[in-house]
């Protein structure tokens, strides 16, 4: 598999592709974004990149026939084109899931369903106008395939990212800004969230009947900060990619941890994800205008469908319609509360999200159970408690979760952004960028780094 | 220059970065054949700057190649991986007419202490003072009851053969001076927890989560650190909680010689299982048990057999499967000799019939869970040495 935080992708690919593509006049740079994308398919998924390359000519050319302009210069809608589409396209993620979910012997294509959602907004926003000119064919396969959002998102938008510039100039002040936030994420990625993803396997070795309870807590916090780590750090690689190729930066994360509440959370979180569910779910079955219980219907659909999305395990499911209650609740009964005091749609996210994820994180039902006994111990004890194993692992991993705490406040993270030209923001940025590869060295050489016994 | 300039004005970030990687490049791709000549190296897919990153893990720092000579650069550049070469060194043999060590020992426990087994008379008096588990030896080979037999698992088919030794590898279990002088099996046997109020465990994470979450704590002392093996574990510092559960860190070799033990056990090999080969880590684990025997003189010496993994590991992981824990149980356990050093298993307290450790007993399929360190505690009460003494 080929990451963003591997050897192979830091040195070899992307410094030969980058070569080739600014040596490459602007205007066919897509024909090279579209082959170095498809070999780095290739080399993460193998034969799936054919599925790739046929889900994305058959979706340009069902594209060209919803993109229907009559002799007049009128745009009907082609109603049993984009159908066809959708069926393609639905069809294969809802097939493909199912199977993955039922059997071992089918595994989910990678990236299979960032780029089938990617492959629906193509066609709504086609068949609905918003994208108003006729797309051009390299255009189309770039933006299905490109190499940076590929493999984990973020789901761009046709009209977002830049599509509507044809010429793929690069300005120095996007490359630089672009390698900053490339090396930024990577940091986070290698230096945050792989680290305390160990924090959690210790958890799980202990076993959740035995933890004390400031050690489930810690671990439900710590876990919350690997995952956010983890994906915005890969989600600033993806954007940091994607502006040294002359792209638009996207956002994927606003500070969902400074966010007033759990629905503004989730606009904040895996936001291209949210919006596409917004967008193409939750507006066309009418939004909130019919209705309070046509909204709070349209939100369970909308939050049943991204449980399933993420998952069939039963947790995936208990922690979509948590999140679905919650959002209720914020929404129909303490809504004016928020308003006024900003404290407490703050204190639910500090507490409650992390207790979501911990049901995000643990499929196994009596495993969950043990986890929030531990949680919250009023209902009896754990099995074979140690008292210490909290301050054990707080001695470990506490500069850990402290920079990752600090990067969760807007200011830390603006702080940096604004001085990024700065020298020594940049020599910092340099030391992140090799003890990030001295890890990644290490760990590739041996598979105990992460989990010495 | 005023191309350099702006060059540096306009792409600061990847200047430096270029700058930087410049001299790793350098050293990297010069020290290849020489300084990191230990290492692989696959230009397609990874950069020669990587070896410098890889020998500063190992130790091996840029500058010795300016400081030291070539070779010994290179000796230094071994990894653990490599530590078979000196390992002969261990032993200084004096051993008239090699053969089976055991026999060996038997033989000159025979010559020496005729008083177990010449004069019935005599024999039947020291029965009397020794223990019911003694067997008075004279014997070739080990007698049953006094280790416990190694554990088998099944095979999944998924090991990396590269860290195996051959069926046939012959264990040099020649260690003079580790072995017990008076001739005398003991059969393991039933103890409560007073016997390990002068005892030692010595291990890696697995004993560490024996003195978290066994019964022992506060009862047994023990040395152990998350990560160490035999390879490394007499260079670092490791946690020593003492008998009273007081904690703090030590060397091995400072603790064995400040301490006299009534009894040492020994858990080391699952980090090891990616390193080397069964020799390598046999030969390794032999020095380690002459070292204790060396500080130790009259300390029991427990070997135990490395734990089994759960199926899902086992069956799908080339390095962490059961396959290559058996062979080294296999290796280690022929170090016992049923008098002073003993080989226990607790792999059938865990372990299913196929050999894999039971899922619900472990959370990471390595572990035990802290509420499995039980079977762990019953194994060792179980299985233990009463020398009478």
């Amino acid at each position: 598999m080929i990451l963003f935080n591997s050897l192979t992708f830091l040195f070899r690919f992307f410094p030969v592709f980058l070569a080739i593509y600014y040596l490459t006049p602007a205007r066919f740079r897509e024909v090279v974004l579209f082959f170095g994308s498809i070999v780095f398919y290739a080399m993460g998924a193998g034969y799936m990149a054919i599925m790739l390359t046929v889900l994305t000519i058959a979706n340009y050319i069902l594209g060209q026939m919803v993109f229907y302009v009559d002799k007049g210069g009128v745009r009907p809608q082609n109603k049993r084109a984009f159908i066809a589409a959708l069926i393609l396209d639905v069809g294969a993620l809802v097939v493909f899931k199912a199977l993955s979910g039922i059997t071992d012997k089918v595994v989910l294509p990678l990236g299979f369903s960032f780029y089938l959602f990617k492959m629906i907004s193509y066609q709504a926003d086609l068949f609905r106008g918003e994208i108003t000119r006729r797309p051009e064919i390299m255009d189309t396969v770039v933006y299905f395939t490109m190499f940076p959002q590929v493999t984990q998102g973020p789901i761009s938008r046709w009209n977002s990212i830049g599509f509507e510039k044809r010429d793929r100039t690069v300005t120095v002040k996007a490359f630089n800004d672009g390698l900053f936030f490339f090396v930024l994420g990577l940091g986070m990625k290698v230096l945050l969230a792989d680290p305390l993803s160990i924090l959690w396997n210790e958890i799980g070795k202990i076993g959740y009947e035995s933890i004390s309870t400031p050690l489930a807590w810690m671990g439900a916090i710590g876990y919350s900060l690997r995952l956010y780590m983890d994906f915005w750090g890969y989600s600033l690689m993806s954007a940091g990619i994607g502006m040294m190729l002359g792209y638009h930066f996207v956002i994927n994360f606003l500070h969902p941890y400074w966010a007033c509440g759990i629905g503004d959370f989730y606009r904040r979180w895996h936001a291209t994800l949210g919006s596409w569910f917004r967008d193409y779910v939750y507006i066309p079955l009418g939004g909130n205008r019919k209705g309070n219980l046509r909204t709070i219907l349209n939100l369970a659909v909308v939050w049943l469908l991204t449980g399933l999305w993420h998952g069939i395990t039963p947790n995936f499911l208990i922690w979509s319609g948590v999140l679905f209650l919650l959002i209720v609740w914020e929404k129909f009964v303490v809504d004016g509360l928020i308003s006024s005091f900003p404290i407490i749609g703050h204190l639910h996210v500090w507490l409650l999200i992390p207790l979501t994820w911990v049901i995000f994180a643990i499929p196994d039902l009596s495993d969950l159970r043990s986890y929030f006994m531990r949680l919250f111990p009023f209902f009896g004890n754990g099995v074979n408690v140690n008292s210490g194993d909290f301050m054990k692992q707080l001695t470990t991993y506490w500069p850990l979760l402290l920079i990752s705490l600090l990067l969760c406040t807007p200011h830390w993270y603006r702080a940096i952004v604004r001085n990024r030209r700065r020298l020594p923001v940049l020599i910092a940025l340099v030391i992140v960028f090799w003890i990030c590869v001295y890890r990644i060295v290490i760990s590739a050489s041996n598979p105990f780094m992460y989990f010495s016994f | 220059m005023s191309f350099l300039k702006l060059l540096w004005k306009r792409f600061t970030l990847l200047c430096i970065l270029a700058l930087t990687a410049l001299p790793l490049m350098i050293i990297g791709w010069t020290g290849r054949k020489t300084l990191y000549s230990e290492y692989e190296l696959n230009p397609l897919r990874q950069p020669g700057l990587t070896l410098v990153f890889q020998g500063i893990h190992d130790g091996v720092y840029p500058w010795q190649s300016l400081i030291r000579p070539k070779e010994e650069g290179e000796e230094e550049g071994a990894s653990a991986a490599d530590s078979s070469s000196a390992d002969e060194a261990a032993v200084d043999g004096t051993t008239a007419g090699a053969g089976a060590t055991d026999a060996a020992a038997g033989e000159a426990g025979t010559a020496e202490a005729p008083v177990y087994t010449e004069a019935e008379d005599a024999e039947v008096e020291e029965m009397k003072t020794l223990p019911a588990n003694a067997i008075a030896g004279s014997l070739d080979v080990i007698p049953e009851g006094v280790c416990n037999p190694v554990m088998q698992a099944v095979d999944y088919d998924v090991v990396n053969v590269g860290f195996l030794s051959p069926d046939d590898t012959e264990y040099n279990t020649d260690t003079e001076g580790i072995f017990a002088k008076n001739g005398i099996y003991y059969k393991l046997g039933l103890v409560d927890s007073t016997y390990f109020t002068d005892a030692l465990f010595i291990g890696d994470s697995r004993t560490v989560g024996l003195c978290e979450y066994g019964s022992l704590k506060g009862t047994a002392a023990f040395l152990a650190k998350e990560s160490v093996n035999v390879y490394n574990i007499l260079d670092q510092e490791l946690r020593y909680t003492d008998h009273d559960g007081e904690s703090w860190g030590a060397y091995v070799e400072e603790i064995l010689e400040e301490n006299q033990y009534g009894k040492v056990y020994v858990a080391l090999g699952v980090n090891e299982l990616g390193i080397g080969t069964t020799y390598m880590y046999y030969e390794k684990y032999r020095e380690i048990i002459s070292l204790i025997r060396e500080y130790q003189p009259d300390a029991l010496i427990y070997i135990q057999g490395i734990m089994h993994v759960s199926y899902d590991k086992s069956s799908s992981d080339s390095c962490r499967n059961n396959t290559v824990i058996s062979q080294r149980n296999m290796a280690i356990s022929t170090l016992a000799n049923g008098r002073d050093i003993f080989y226990i298993d607790m792999n059938p307290y865990v372990c299913d019939e196929d050999g894999d450790l039971y899922e619900d007993l472990s959370g990471d399929g390595i572990h035990l869970k802290a509420s499995a360190y039980e079977n762990w505690d019953r194994c060792l009460m179980e299985n233990a040495i009463v020398t009478g003494e």
